[in-house]
């Protein structure tokens, strides 16, 4: 659990350009005004969340320089991305690569 | 959406201001700003009462003069707030009409007005409650259908109280609040539109800062936009300094001049200080376009007329300590953003106080220069961004619509009472929402069977210097040795920026929660002014105080897991000199701690803990377990581990690697 990476469907020396651009497409996805009242927004919220907590450390560089010392320790070689944090094409930008 | 699919109904937005306020709605693909049946587009937030009836909106205001003690307005500065407030205090001394405590626990404030002759007494929430009424209607006379739902906007820096009394005036007229929104957020989207619709999609990331200055809040924030998405960097602001404030200045400059000229007082005068007013409101508007200015008004008191010359540049001594204190949130505002000035691509000015001349020099001034940004219309930029907030979230725009997004922030920081009355932060101010943290804690003292825990608001380290939100019980804890049991306390906090707390005991799995925002009688606006600003006077202070205790628990906490390693470690592993020089040490630390770790600081109590360290890990290596693998439990155990005041204490925190995690040096 836990692994930032994976949640934000990254690769682990992504630029802070591609950690901001992953974190906002997939906020597009699940932010919990994107889904409809009830269960469905529900397990949105929960996975916005676990965006916004990868987000917060990968985006500040002293913690996630820390957390890159845990990350090798216990997900290097076995990273595994959770099916919801497959990026969609979105519309506004076709072009965008999803890696 | 709407209750039935035949009766089409629409989402609308609405700018509900302290002196003015705007409704919009998004339709056929572009947002409408709605006028009222007088042809404005904004309206006063007005609500008067005559002999024969209600007024709302400019029909109230028209008739101020002749019945200034029944004409209420100013609302907002009363909402969520207690009668004794220093800030309500304060106001009450400027205000025609009659403000008196409705002699609860609560001591909310309640208008008393005369009404056909019979006295009656409103809560702030059903005043605003009639202007989002009249907003409403103004809607649905524009639309012909029934308005239902709508976003409503605040200052960014409003606390729960606030926003939830503003939620509840609109469920009082009728409304289902979709969403609070915060203004400058909400002006950034008139802003981000504006920019889109000139020079198609913006690929590229641009932060903008959103200086909001209205008639009596005030609210900067610093936001990154990238194609379709808003998301709020950092929020600050003064909840107590606009248009009327000024308007005061020059009013009493006028009073003083009176006085000089006439040997007479007219501050007993209401319907004098009244008509004095709007001509100084006046006057102030003007002064914006023109360089001075003459405020007449004839017989004003006692049969004496009064005439003044005001230039712009005195209007500018007199409020000058003012426009100056509305750089400090523009300053704060940029560095909890962690930009530099210069990656700042747009200055966006909303609300009619922008317009002053020296308020625009000082902020193109802070930026070395820089044009501002005027593109977008100051009085109807916010009720703009509530109407696309409303077809967002209600499903009712465009595709273009449904592809954005806003990410906003909390606006302070949010935690639990700790060991020596230290505030351990769960959320950090300016942390986007909706989110949650957790963090376990387990018993201070063996068999006890239940954990106090206290909820705090506010940046000072020391939690009596922040807002206390609530306290919080688990109890029948199942009784064992202190430290096994596991208690989960998680902080959530939603869209709507509204706190909840849980707590867990992972083995009973008994749970107990609270919802901060049903806490009545919370913190006032002036408690966070003073938080804030205590917070920047007393910093150096706090991390003194903060230092020397943290070190002293972790020291403590320390020599527990010292005492219980070596109890843990078998005779065959430890030989017995070096368990003697182990527990010499041990007691020798536990007596320093005793006598002079009375007077010590962070230093003594680090080096302390070094020399605690040293020894073990020597006794360590010599028994051959390698020194990494010990340590990775030390991680695991000590680090970030705080006692709670009341019994408990942390285990570790939760995902804040920065507590979870040491170097392994």
């Amino acid at each position: 659990a836990n692994d930032f990476y994976a949640y934000l469907n990254l690769e682990v020396n992504a630029t802070e350009t591609e950690v901001r651009k992953h974190f906002r497409q997939l906020a597009l996805q699940w932010h919990p005004d994107k889904h409809q009242e009830g269960p469905d927004r529900h397990r949105a919220t929960e996975i916005f969340q676990q965006l916004n907590k990868a987000h917060t450390v990968l985006s500040d560089q002293q913690q996630r320089a820390r957390y890159d010392a845990v990350w090798h320790q216990r997900h290097s070689g076995h990273q595994q991305v959770p099916a919801w944090a497959m990026i969609r094409r979105m519309a506004p930008a076709p072009g965008v690569a999803t890696s | 959406m709407s209750p039935s699919p035949e009766e089409k109904s629409y989402a609308v937005g609405i700018d509900l201001g302290t002196t003015y306020s705007c409704v919009g709605v998004y339709k056929d693909g572009e947002v409408q700003i709605i006028a009222n049946d007088q042809g404005n587009r904004t309206t006063l937030s007005y609500v008067a009462w005559t002999e024969q009836e209600r007024l709302l909106g400019d029909a109230a205001k028209n008739q101020v003069a002749s019945n200034p003690t029944n004409t209420v307005f100013d609302a907002k500065r009363l909402i969520g707030r207690r009668f004794d407030d220093p800030i309500v205090q304060a106001d009450l001394k400027l205000w025609p009409f009659k403000v008196v405590s409705d002699g609860s626990k609560d001591d909310k404030p309640l208008i008393e007005v005369f009404y056909q002759g019979v006295e009656k007494r409103f809560h702030p929430e059903e005043i605003s409650s009639m202007i989002l009424t009249k907003m409403k209607q103004t809607g649905e006379a524009y639309l012909g259908h029934r308005v239902r739902e709508a976003v409503i906007t605040v200052p960014a820096y409003f606390n729960d109280a606030q926003r939830q009394a503003t939620k509840d005036a609109g469920e009082i007229a009728g409304l289902r609040v979709l969403r609070i929104v915060n203004e400058p957020t909400a002006a950034a989207i008139a802003y981000g539109l504006d920019k889109s619709d000139k020079s198609g999609v913006a690929e590229k990331e641009t932060h903008i800062l959103v200086f909001d200055m209205g008639g009596g809040t005030f609210d900067v924030s610093v936001l990154a936009i990238q194609d379709s998405v808003f998301e709020v960097k950092a929020t600050a602001g003064d909840p107590h300094l606009g248009g009327e404030d000024f308007d005061n200045r020059i009013l009493s400059h006028c009073i003083a001049d009176f006085r000089r000229k006439h040997q007479s007082d007219p501050t007993r005068n209401q319907r004098a200080l009244r008509r004095l007013r709007t001509q100084c409101e006046r006057a102030k508007r003007l002064l914006s376009t023109q360089t001075s200015v003459t405020i007449e008004v004839d017989s004003l008191h006692e049969g004496n007329d009064f005439s003044i010359r005001l230039s712009r540049a005195k209007f500018e001594e007199l409020c000058i300590d003012y426009f100056k204190k509305a750089m400090e949130p523009v300053e704060q505002c940029l560095k909890d953003s962690n930009l530099p000035q210069k990656a700042i691509t747009d200055i966006v000015m909303v609300g009619g106080s922008t317009r002053i001349p020296k308020v625009q020099e000082l902020i193109k001034a802070f930026f070395n220069g820089k044009e501002l940004c005027k593109s977008i219309n100051p009085d109807e930029a916010v009720a703009y961004g509530a109407a696309v907030q409303a077809a967002i979230v209600s499903g009712q725009g465009s595709e273009d619509v449904q592809n954005m997004l806003l990410l906003d922030v909390a606006p302070l920081s949010l935690g639990i009472e700790t060991a020596g009355g230290m505030m351990q932060v769960l959320i950090e101010r300016n942390s986007t929402v909706p989110t949650s943290k957790s963090q376990d804690f387990t018993t201070f003292e063996d068999y006890q069977d239940h954990v106090d825990i206290s909820v705090y608001e506010g940046e000072r380290a020391m939690v009596k210097d922040n807002n206390f939100l609530g306290k919080f019980t688990l109890k029948d804890i199942p009784k064992s040795l202190r430290g096994v049991p596991k208690i989960q306390v998680t902080f959530t906090i939603d869209t709507n920026g509204i706190l909840q707390v849980r707590a867990e005991d992972a083995k009973s799995q008994k749970r107990s929660e609270i919802q901060i925002a049903n806490e009545k009688g919370r913190l006032t606006q002036n408690d966070i002014q003073k938080m804030l600003q205590e917070a920047e006077k007393y910093k150096g202070e706090d991390e003194i105080s903060k230092g020397d205790m943290l070190a002293k628990e972790e020291l403590k906490v320390y020599m527990q897991r010292f005492e219980k390693g070596i109890q843990d470690l078998d005779d065959t592993k430890l030989q017995r000199e070096d368990r003697e020089r182990l527990e010499g040490k041990l007691a020798d630390a536990y007596k320093w701690l005793e006598n002079d770790g009375l007077k010590a600081g962070k230093p003594e109590f680090d080096g302390k803990q070094k020399e605690l360290q040293a020894v073990m890990n020597t006794v360590m290596l010599k028994i051959n377990r390698s020194q990494t693998e010990f340590w990775d439990q030390q991680v695991v155990h000590h680090e970030g581990e705080k006692t709670i005041d009341k019994g408990g204490f942390i285990l570790h925190c939760g995902v804040d690697i920065r507590d979870l995690i040491e170097d392994p040096q």
